[in-house]
């Protein structure tokens, strides 16, 4: 990633070339990043909630004089009890998710009595047809 | 198609997103993650807020991705100030939207920018209350849509009470409201209903509705309450009132119910079921990327497929479509199905 202090122009034209070069890595390579990207967090948690300590103290005064809501303030915190875990455990998730094609999975069971199940158009008669 | 003339189709990613988003900044890494695994490039712009926590988390993102083959511009923070309009005028350069916020920073950008957007802006979801409906599931569904997370854009904004439940399953679901906190925003026959049943500790929470209160999203504990003659009523109604994102119908037809599922226009049609069942996680997908009221590509819940289209690959031998047609000594195209 990088930190850019280019212009929206310069930004979105080098992200256009790189996008060029990430849609053909294979799914080992962009799998590695995840997991490179996890680690490097992990490492950098004590940075980093420093980090977030700063701009929630900025953002506490900014809400005690009326400039910023109570509700962004608590949105801001990352050391909120579980709130780190759950971002670093997000990454491996999306990691562990199958590369995505573009059709849901035929049948998927979210609970005993919930289905979801992907139907063509042609499945319905005509008189259902809204 | 022909002899040595075929036809794929393949997924892959879309190429360039544009992440806007507020204060979270655990959004970055959550972004950047769904943006790799899929394969696309991602320009994050956040909230002035939480600048030093973006900084900070960058940094480290960028570390990693130096020693893997991923170009570390594919992830890129932008954290130049007030660039959010130039930004969205770079439509050659950036294939799709993503907004993380408010209502009111999705309104802004989808009416500032030819970028297609994946999101909506409201969530104005409805529920009706068919007379078949049990009552106890009735009301344990409203109490959930309603109050399990208020400020949700999949939480229910509107209960429309069929005449025949207006005595039998609506004043259990109102009390079960009331008891939770819920101020019923009603019409003049739902009120009356309510004024004569409710226990008198929970009147004080029937008020008489303005007619904006159909089409507003409250996201608090206040639920727009309203009688209606019919299932078609009620359908006529929530197209015309709501969002086009999560609506409901509570009844033991299952022909009312497909009658419902079919003719509501939204993203998402349910048959006794909470609204808030409108969730990337609950739906299977693994994540969500946003919630789509689009009617093009993605939409309802998002998943990593949301993030990819497809092309067509052609691996042919020299065809021209000149040597194709109806006439004498033409070829006809195959358009036999290959296998797998």
């Amino acid at each position: 990633m990088s930190l850019s202090n280019s212009t929206p122009l310069e930004a979105a034209q080098a992200a256009k070339a790189s996008s060029h070069v990430l849609a053909t890595l294979p799914a080992s390579a962009r799998n590695d990043a995840l997991t490179a990207i996890h680690a490097a967090l992990g490492e950098a948690r004590d940075v980093i909630l420093a980090a977030n300590a700063r701009d929630l103290e900025a953002a506490q005064k900014a809400a005690a004089d009326g400039q910023l809501s109570q509700s962004l303030v608590s949105r801001l915190d990352l050391g909120r009890k579980g709130k780190w875990e759950d971002m670093l455990k997000g990454i491996l998730d999306v990691r562990d998710l199958e590369d995505p094609g573009l059709c849901i999975p035929p049948l998927a069971i979210i609970s005993c009595h919930l289905l979801i199940t992907c139907r063509s158009w042609e499945g319905h008669s005509p008189d259902q047809v809204g | 198609m022909d002899d040595n003339l075929e036809l794929e189709r393949v997924t892959c990613p879309i190429g360039v997103l544009l992440i806007i988003f507020e204060a979270r900044p655990e959004v970055i890494a959550n972004i950047a993650s769904l943006a790799v695994k899929s394969g696309n490039a991602a320009i994050l712009k956040g909230g002035k807020e939480s600048t030093e926590s973006f900084v900070a988390i960058s940094t480290a993102i960028s570390a990693a991705l130096d020693k893997t083959l991923v170009p570390n511009a594919a992830v890129q923070l932008v954290t130049t100030r007030d660039v959010i309009p130039q930004l969205l005028a770079l439509d050659q350069h950036i294939d799709l939207v993503i907004p993380r916020g408010s209502n009111e920073l999705v309104r802004y950008i989808k009416s500032n920018t030819k970028i297609p957007v994946l999101g909506h802006a409201d969530g104005l979801c409805a529920l009706y209350l068919e007379r078949s409906a049990d009552p106890a599931m009735a009301a344990d569904v409203i109490v959930d849509s309603k109050t399990s997370y208020p400020a949700a854009c999949n939480s229910l904004e509107t209960l429309l009470v069929q005449e025949g439940a207006l005595e039998t399953s609506f004043p259990v679901a109102a009390k079960a409201l009331a008891a939770k906190g819920v101020e019923l925003r009603c019409d003049a026959r739902t009120a009356a209903v309510l004024r004569a049943s409710l226990p008198a500790e929970y009147t004080a929470k029937v008020v008489d509705a303005q007619p904006a209160d159909y089409d507003t999203e409250h996201l608090s504990l206040v639920l727009a309450v309203k009688v209606v003659a019919l299932i078609e009523e009620a359908i006529l109604h929530i197209n015309t009132h709501g969002s086009h994102h999560t609506d409901v119908i509570l009844t033991a037809s299952k022909d009312l119910a497909e009658q419902f599922m079919a003719g509501v226009d939204s993203a998402g049609v349910y048959w006794n079921a909470s609204t808030r069942m409108a969730d990337g996680m609950r739906y299977g997908f693994g994540t969500e990327v946003g919630i789509s009221t689009n009617k093009i590509h993605a939409r309802g819940p998002v998943g990593l497929e949301g993030l990819m289209v497809y092309k067509y690959k052609i691996r042919g031998a020299g065809q021209v479509t000149s040597a194709y047609g109806e006439g004498e000594g033409k070829k006809r195209f195959k358009h036999e199905s290959l296998p797998l």
